[in-house]
């Protein structure tokens, strides 16, 4: 008997075990209470003027993320309520180096205690000119608050999916899962200038359902990420059931044969997987931009901010890289500009559709790519013929240089499970790519 | 409230629950010590302290678990209550705690280390020492000091200590860029001038043409940068995944056809990535055979799965020691050997044993010189080294003691 963690590997789905919180027992929490805010900016005001006096550009940061994650599978019904915190204190020395000191709890007492240790071990530099604002409060505005929703509310909007999500299934379906992670985030910035703090909010709902095909399982998935509450309806009935079919859908006997340059369209997951591997970028007609400013529009981005960790405001432009090479801070919202084309699979005469990320293989430019589908196109339609572990393989800054048409509707695809908040947003690209079998069996 | 308060809290909150059949408790508190040299520098400090309680209820249907982790910011009474009702559903089969057992003596804090700004210093002096005529464009240096304390029910103590030095530097080979990483317990195993050897691009050649070529890897390129190929050995002997069938291995049977191999886990292996004296919840860590000549032997068991077994628990499988081959590392390498001594990326199908790795380039034959383009390797990981000729040269690195040198024989390249 497969469990769920062999089961979710098997289909493909390796990182699925995350959001499913493979390996934790059935749980039940209660929220526990919140910061005093109050007290938190006094402390931070109090540990910037303690660092004033002896390191240039002082700053003291504190966040606090609670992390909501509902789920509903075979094993598991349940809602788990968890509360992080993180307190930076910074400066710059005599010599100019950027000093810092971080402790993962945020009591006031503890924060002013590290401060004076900080300033007492690293200062040296004139004191600062501390003249601190105004405090600026900022919120982001979502439809559902998640903190006006008990446990109980969300264990019942998770059974509600879960059911929304059964009702165009059948018997071959032997494994199915929904799944909603909200983070409600609140920060604090006190620099010698300026004194803020910041809410936001972002939430992931997703769906995935597995049938057996002969000895291998098949999964189909869907996520819906943005800077949004728990809104469960933006995971729709027919998106639900678009999860049944991928999951159903058959594949064509015998192994795919190598094509070394084949016209295909890649679904926005595969294009976040090469445009996450470059950062900010612009080749060909594929533009990426960090943009991690909240927009006025609907939906925020699912990993903006008012500010960053030392109060300057969010900018769009290029992730900062240093003299190496290496990106200096992880970009929030890597946006790709849309195209203007509704379908591109209409324009391929003979090619193929890829979607479903297995695996990321490569370093640098260098991509190995394991498709989770690859679908046959002739003339702008599906032939029917479907294969499972493609591979797609090349350099991504070629593949994305290559592209010949750029989708009109951008997905959020949201990349953080080994760290902070990162989406990257992208329509479907259709380009040239290198296919071969990835021989996924010895 | 201090952690040690904390500690006395939750001790004293858990000791008060007769309803808990068994517990135990870890804290872990760790203080870690940066430095950044580049276009910016930056230096700093974190202070990281970590509380977990496991529980157990004994109901008749069985045996439940669960396990919290406390913060001042929660209610102690709450966490426990909560985590003792997610115990009490989540019963499976009866078991009970294995006896107490010793600590394991273990050396994992590196006693040449002086204060953390001191220990910084002595690595980027092996760094200046190890770059050669390479130019560092920017380098990170950590040390992590983590003390590690365990209470059970049963009245074991153990505190311990632990330390972790890392390097993460970019550095120029005649205008171009590369890499390296590194990180042991101590400063001498770093190990930056290997690493700087073999991640320094030189100049481009043509990937190999696909086909079949006979390959051996150095033990870095095997273990690329842990326990790498080997991991397959170490998901084969989780009890957890043999008792679903869900691995090839099978205790008493050959892991492949023709294997050879002998392989065991050590958990006490001196400055080991994965040593300590006890495990999480205090059971014992002792070293076990995993392969014996070829043959599947043990299993890496936690005090629950020993428990269900009848058997002793080992604390599960942690570095990795390999026996030496029969022959002398020059008669392994042909002159159509292609010799890899790092892998640029690898994936491995654990469970399976199917793996690919990518590399830059190898070495043909014994000719330093004769240098090639590389590709990506493809096949059956458990079977490659189960049957693999080994070297009778010994290396070790902060996971893995064993030879020096793998030929894996001839192994589908593309």
């Amino acid at each position: 008997m497969l469990n769920r963690r062999e089961l979710l590997r098997a289909a493909g789905l390796g990182t699925a075990a995350l959001w499913l919180g493979c390996g934790r027992g059935p749980g039940l929490r209660r929220p526990e209470a919140q910061l005093d805010p109050d007290a938190m900016r006094a402390a931070l005001r109090d540990a910037v003027a303690i660092l004033g006096a002896r390191l240039a550009e002082p700053v003291a940061f504190a966040i606090e993320r609670r992390r909501i994650h509902a789920v509903v599978d075979l094993v598991e019904r349940a809602v788990t309520d968890d509360r992080s915190h993180l307190v930076v204190l910074g400066g710059r020395d005599g010599a100019g180096r950027w000093q810092e000191r971080a402790l993962d709890r945020a009591a006031p007492a503890l924060i002013r205690q590290h401060a004076r240790e900080l300033a007492a071990r690293v200062g040296g530099a004139p004191p600062a000119v501390v003249a601190i604002g105004a405090p600026l409060d900022r919120a982001m505005k979502v439809a559902v608050d998640p903190a006006t929703l008990t446990v109980d509310d969300w264990q019942m909007h998770a059974d509600h999916l879960a059911v929304r999500a059964d009702a165009r299934s059948n018997s071959r379906i032997i494994y199915r899962a929904v799944y909603a992670i909200t983070e409600d985030e609140r920060s604090w910035v006190v620099t010698a200038t300026r004194d803020r703090s910041q809410r936001l909010i972002r939430t992931r709902l997703g769906a995935t359902a597995i049938a057996w095909h002969g000895s291998a399982p098949v999964a189909g998935q869907i996520e819906v990420a943005g800077g949004f509450g728990p809104e469960f309806a933006r995971l729709t009935d027919a998106a639900l059931a678009g999860v049944n079919d991928d999951a159903l859908a058959l594949t064509t006997p015998g192994g795919f044969t190598a094509i070394a340059d084949a016209e295909v369209v890649l679904a926005p997951a595969l294009v976040a997987a090469i445009v996450d591997r470059l950062g900010a970028i612009a080749t060909g007609p594929v533009v990426a931009v960090d943009l991690p400013q909240l927009t006025t529009a609907e939906d925020a981005g699912y990993a903006s901010y008012y500010f960053d960790a030392r109060g300057d405001d969010a900018r769009a432009g290029a992730p900062r890289r240093g003299g190496d090479g290496r990106l200096r801070m992880r970009s929030s919202n890597l946006v790709v500009t849309p195209g203007a084309e509704d379908a591109l699979e209409d324009a391929v005469v003979d090619g193929y559709l890829l979607d479903g990320v297995a695996h990321v293989g490569g370093s640098d430019d260098a991509l190995a790519l394991r498709v989770g589908r690859a679908r046959r196109l002739h003339k702008g339609r599906p032939t029917g013929h479907a294969w499972r572990d493609v591979e797609l393989r090349g350099r991504a800054l070629e593949l994305l240089a290559a592209t010949t048409g750029v989708g009109r509707v951008p997905t959020t695809i949201a990349i953080d499970d080994d760290g902070p908040p990162h989406a990257v947003v992208t329509p479907a690209v259709r380009t040239r790519a290198a296919l071969r079998p990835a021989q996924r069996r010895p | 409230m201090t952690v040690a308060d904390e500690r006395d809290r939750l001790l004293a909150a858990l000791t008060a629950r007769p309803e808990l059949d068994d517990w135990s408790v870890q804290v872990i508190t760790t203080e870690a010590t940066w430095r950044g040299d580049g276009d910016e520098p930056t230096a700093g400090s974190r202070i990281q302290t970590a509380l977990w309680a496991t529980v157990h209820r004994d109901l008749p249907a069985g045996r439940g678990s669960a396990s919290v982790r406390l913060d001042p910011t929660r209610d102690l009474t709450v966490a426990l209550a909560e985590a003792t009702a997610r115990a009490e559903a989540a019963v499976g089969a009866p078991w009970q705690t294995p006896p107490p057992a010793a600590p394991a003596r273990v050396e994992l804090l590196d006693p040449t280390l002086g204060a953390p700004d001191a220990a910084l210093d002595a690595i980027g002096a092996r760094l200046d020492a190890a770059r050669g005529d390479h130019r560092v464009i920017s380098v990170e240096t950590s040390l992590e000091l983590a003390e590690l304390e365990l209470y059970t029910r049963r009245g074991q103590r153990a505190r311990w200590r632990t330390s972790a030095l890392a390097v993460a530097a970019t550095l120029d080979d005649a205008g171009r860029r590369f890499a390296i990483t590194a990180a042991a317990r101590r400063v001498d195993e770093l190990g930056l001038d290997a690493a700087i050897a073999q991640a320094a691009p030189g100049r481009d050649r043509p990937p190999l043409a696909e086909g079949s070529y006979p390959i051996a890897l150095t033990a870095a390129a095997l273990t690329h940068g842990a326990r790498g190929l080997l991991e397959a050995f170490v998901a084969q002997a989780d009890p957890r995944l043999a008792r679903q069938g869900l691995v090839r291995y099978r205790p008493g049977q050959a892991v492949a056809e023709g294997a050879h191999l002998g392989l065991a886990s050590d958990g006490t292996l001196p400055f080991g990535w994965l040593s300590a004296p006890l495990g999480a919840t205090g059971e014992a860590i002792r070293r076990f055979a995993l392969v014996t000549d070829g043959v599947a032997a043990g299993l890496g068991l936690d005090a629950r799965e020993a428990a269900l077994r009848g058997e002793l628990p080992n604390g599960g499988v942690r570095g990795l020691v390999v026996d030496a081959g029969a022959d002398d590392d020059a008669a392994l390498v042909t002159d159509d050997t292609l010799v890899i001594e790092r892998l640029r990326w690898l994936e491995l199908d654990a469970m399976t044993g199917w793996f690919r790795a990518a590399f830059d380039r190898a070495r043909r034959g014994r000719d330093p010189q004769a240098v090639v383009g590389g590709g990506v390797l493809r096949g059956d990981a458990i079977a490659l080294l189960g049957r693999a000729r080994r070297g009778r040269t010994l290396t070790a690195t902060p996971w893995y003691r064993g030879p020096a040198l793998w030929h894996l024989g001839s192994v589908a390249l593309d």
